[in-house]
């Protein structure tokens, strides 16, 4: 063990700094500030999602009102927006599984499921979701 | 000023300073070891390490053929007993660092892989690819931090071995990010700092090799041992003496004179493809002969010769040799795949140091020393590649269990003098912060260098190394007037390089008055003057100690057990 | 070889005199083949000794010499000065409170290291006298690159988590962890991952990569974090057993 931490001594320090660029002027931090604004947008995303369910239940006339919502100029570029989001984070997401290979402890055999696959799993479901109710939204439109 | 108590104080925190560490709190439950060191232990020295460690486990090896090479490669100037303790418990140590997690190469069947090195006849040396001593100290580091009874005071710089009834009872050591002194108090003191490879310009050695044990041990009256034996590795870069390791030609690299010859097949070390497989004594003093023929390359920090890889092919050299590579491309825009390497000797280790026996003990009661800055002596004249790792553990290990042992039957002793002496340092410190002066730090240390290097390199001669002598106890009266400009406690690093400065300058005098005297040829010490080995006149240990008005040189007996003196022929 | 003039400005922070770090401006003969570390050495020798850095063995392995440098965390030691163009800025290394001039405060990083029990844990020690544990070199190759680490701390500089929550274990000592994780002598991963799993864990890392692109020995933290995400996830989940004896 340390003897500064048993018996600290500290002198005075300057605090530290951010890394140089952080958190806007250098591109590698903006794409990860960038990724941790998806969770954001895709929140967003969930919540108009759950009010479309909570319409469906209520019964057509209350769904049918939620497409209009959804229909109108803002929502629709809101979605857009949330669209993308999600998608920058699966690509993200996509991109961060490139390099886990498989689970692994040691020399104990690996799982036979592929395993990148199994993280993005639900998150491609997401994405999913979304296209097809921008679909639909898209059906209602046209 | 209050004392800071453990049972066992050590001093360094590198590959001999953590063996030893760890052997002490695990041969005794009870103690507790502070582990004094100038930087953080992981940044030690032992990092650079590159080629391996030796230690015969293999069936065409044995424990005498390891001795016997040792031996043989020390110019038979080691204890012949120490030489047997070691090549014992050789294996051992090693087997003990590959439990402890270190990632030692290995074989297809999963044993670990040996290499060939210089002066060692078969197949001995354990390796981690290129970067042993890196993997050692980091799996020995790694491994401290399990051991709560082992406290680090991290980035403390100890000034003085502090005496108490003629038993070494602990070390003045400064926090060097507070600046302030303490009295560090236990029942034994162990030195693991090192060798001293920066009193000279040109060297493999980090920046911390200042000889701070050997002066600490030196100045509490211990004898410094053997100390003209500096080896010149026959592989650095120029310029920044960076090592090649030695392993680059363990797996078959060839070094070549301006002309395209493997010249070290002239010299005859060895036979076929072992000719690059000489000692390193050797291997340098050939180089620079080919030097004076007029066939080494002329470059801009003197003549080199060639290490060629190009032969071993992409992929072995990936696979053993990946940090020189590295190295090559960084710091001489070389790629060894494709093009020779520029190397010429480079001082890289001293055979000499803190006198003790095999046990790691030395003559002053409670005082310990392992590695690099001890003689026990098993490198003699000159050390073989690849023993200097094991050496750490070995005796690291030795010197943590005698220093347990010594330390379990021995009590804590009255604080009044220790105390006393660490105030003084205290007050010593205090003055040399922001002590006006004439002389400059700098400057001092350059002129050092430049008198080790004309006094004391791969070929001597009386002349040079009297006017060395001289200038060294001109530079020691000129440190007393050296002026410091920062007066600041907290993190003064000019406060640090003055003193590790006094330290050289003690260190510089002991190889140079050595060297001065010993009138023969042996290992790494040549003389022009006297080129053969003496063994009537010359065979004992050098034993420089410390006297108020200056170091006083005597000799002692080189113990022999089993082995014949030989003449040395590869 | 060619001598050049280079400006360096240097971040001073003397604690007893400075109120907060400053800017200091030097101009240093460089020679054709120097690294940045040179030119600070030059600069405490010849110009200013009260500059206060941190370095050893010069060759990128000890781990010592680690500050920004144009505002990119390097080792100076292998950052050669005919690289850069202009002033060079030499700062020292971000996320680090700064003790004075370019030494930071590495002792909570010293201690993140060992909260990962950086060590072989076994049930069962074998005997030294029989000899090593059997590796075989894909087993070794396992982990071997995560043993490359050498503390030097840029992936701490460089880190944007680290930023924003300084408590965060972080890449050095999470790969240092899966290294022994990964070790086919080691049976110690559910210790491990009480400290891997937990708040300041694993799970902080939100993946920016900057770990892995300033490591100067090629290692790979940020695939080391993610993976142990994936093992703590699968192992959490029962598709993975546990490898321990406790």
């Amino acid at each position: 063990m340390s003897a500064h931490a048993a018996v600290p001594q500290k002198t005075r320090t300057a605090p530290a700094r951010a890394p140089a660029g952080f958190p806007f002027s250098f591109y590698r931090y903006r794409n990860y500030v960038a990724f941790a604004a998806t969770s954001v947008f895709m929140a967003i995303g969930c919540v108009g999602l759950l009010e479309g369910l909570h319409a469906l239940g209520k019964g057509p006339e209350a769904w049918n009102a939620w497409l209009a919502e959804m229909a109108r100029p803002g929502a629709l570029a809101l979605s857009l927006v949330v669209l993308a989001f999600t998608l920058y984070f699966v690509f993200r997401f996509g991109w961060v599984g490139r390099k886990i290979g498989a689970g692994r402890v040691g020399p104990v055999p690996r799982p036979p499921l592929p395993l990148p696959v199994l993280g993005v799993a639900p998150l491609g479901g997401f994405v999913t979701l979304w296209l097809i109710l921008l679909a639909i939204l898209g059906g209602v439109l046209l | 000023m209050d004392a800071i108590r453990h049972d066992i104080i050590l001093v360094g925190g590198g590959g001999a300073g953590l063996r030893a560490a760890i052997a002490a709190v695990e041969a005794n439950p009870k103690l507790s070891v502070a582990c004094v060191s100038k930087l953080y232990p992981m940044r030690s020295h032992t990092v650079s390490a590159e080629g391996g460690a030796a230690g015969a486990v293999r069936e065409d090896d044995s424990l005498d053929l390891h001795a016997y090479d040792t031996l043989k490669g020390s110019d038979y100037l080691a204890d012949q007993d120490a030489v047997e303790y070691f090549v014992e418990h050789a294996p051992k140590e090693l087997t003990q660092l590959e439990h402890w997690g270190c990632p030692w190469s290995r074989e297809k069947d999963g044993r670990v892989a040996v290499r060939f090195f210089g002066g060692m006849t078969v197949k001995r040396t354990w390796y981690a690819t290129d970067k042993t001593g890196f993997h050692m100290l980091h799996t020995l580091f790694q491994t401290s931090m399990k051991y709560d009874r082992i406290v680090r005071y991290d980035e403390y710089f100890a000034t003085k071995i502090l005496v108490d009834n003629g038993r070494a009872v602990g070390v003045a050591a400064f926090d060097i990010r507070t600046g302030k002194m303490h009295a560090v108090l236990g029942r034994a003191v162990i030195l693991c700092t090192g060798g001293a490879g920066r009193i000279f310009p040109f060297t493999t050695n980090a920046a911390v090799k200042t000889g701070d044990g050997m002066a600490l041990a030196y100045r509490a009256g211990v004898g410094l041992k053997d100390m003209e034996f500096v080896q010149y590795h026959p592989t650095g870069l120029p310029g920044t003496g960076i090592l090649m390791t030695e392993a680059s030609r363990g797996e078959g690299g060839y070094l070549k004179n301006n002309k395209g010859e493997r010249f070290l097949i002239e010299y005859d070390y060895g036979v076929g493809n072992k000719a690059e497989l000489g000692p390193r004594d050797m291997v340098s003093r050939a180089e620079i002969r080919e030097f004076q023929a007029g066939r080494g390359f002329k470059g801009p920090y003197g003549e080199y010769v060639h290490l060629e890889l190009m032969h071993l092919g992409e992929e072995k050299i990936d696979k053993r040799l990946p940090f020189v590579r590295e190295l090559a491309k960084n710091y001489v825009g070389v790629d060894p795949v494709w093009s020779p390497i520029p190397v010429r000797p480079v001082v890289h280790y001293m055979m000499g140091g803190v006198d003790t026996d095999k046990h790691g003990a030395t003559d002053l009661p409670g005082l310990y020393a392992a590695g690099e800055c001890a003689c026990v002596s098993i490198n003699g004249a000159n050390r073989l590649g690849s023993n200097s790792l094991t050496e750490c553990l070995v005796f690291g290990a030795r010197a943590g269990q005698a220093a347990a042992e010594f330390a379990a039957g021995s009590s804590a002793g009255a604080e009044n003098a220790p105390l006393e002496q660490a105030r003084s340092e205290e007050a010593r410190l205090d003055r040399l912060r922001g002590k006006h002066g004439g002389e400059k730090i700098a400057q001092i240390r350059r002129e050092l260098n430049h008198a080790t290097e004309s006094g004391c390199g791969v070929f001597r001669e009386e002349d040079s190394m009297s006017a060395a002598l001289e200038t060294v106890t001109q530079l020691k009266g000129r440190f007393a007037d050296v002026g410091l400009s920062d007066k600041s406690a907290i993190f003064n690093t000019e406060v640090v390089q003055a003193l590790e400065l006094g330290h050289m300058l003690d260190v510089a005098e002991a190889v140079v008055l050595s060297a001065v005297h010993r009138k023969e040829s042996r290992g790494a010490h040549t003389r022009t003057d006297y080129p053969t080995r003496d063994d009537a006149q010359w065979w004992k240990h050098s034993l420089v100690k410390f006297a108020p008005d200056g170091p006083r040189l005597s000799y002692k007996p080189v113990v022999k057990t089993r082995w014949e003196l030989e003449e040395r022929k590869y | 070889m060619q001598l050049r003039k280079v400006k360096f400005e240097v971040l001073r922070f003397r604690p007893e005199q400075d109120e907060k770090p400053v800017f200091e401006s030097y101009d240093v003969e460089c020679m054709e083949d120097w690294v940045v570390l040179d030119a600070l050495n030059a600069i405490k020798d010849d110009i200013d000794p009260t500059l206060s850095h941190r370095w050893s063995c010069r060759m990128g392995v000890c781990g010592s010499c680690g500050m920004l440098v144009n505002g990119r965390p390097v080792l100076t030691c292998a950052a050669f000065v005919r690289n850069y163009s202009g002033t060079i800025r030499v700062e020292p290394l971000s996320n680090f409170p700064i003790v004075r001039d370019l030494v930071v405060e590495l002792d909570g990083f010293v201690e993140k290291i060992k909260s990962v029990k950086p060590w072989i844990i076994r049930k069962l020690e074998k005997d030294v006298a029989e000899g090593e544990y059997r590796q075989s070199p894909e087993q070794l190759e396992e982990f071997k690159q995560f043993s490359m680490c050498i503390n030097c701390a840029l992936c701490y500089a460089a880190c944007p988590v680290l930023a924003n929550e300084p408590e965060f274990v972080g890449p050095a000592a999470i790969a240092l962890g899966h290294r022994y994780n990964l070790d086919s002598r080691d049976e110690g991963n559910a210790e491990r991952f009480a400290v891997l799993d937990s708040h300041d864990g694993v799970y902080a890392c939100s993946y920016a990569n900057e770990c892995s692109q300033v490591c100067p020995k090629h290692v790979d933290p940020a695939m080391a974090i993610q993976q142990a995400k994936l093992t703590d996830f699968l192992q959490w989940s029962h598709l993975l057993p546990k490898r321990s004896f406790t």
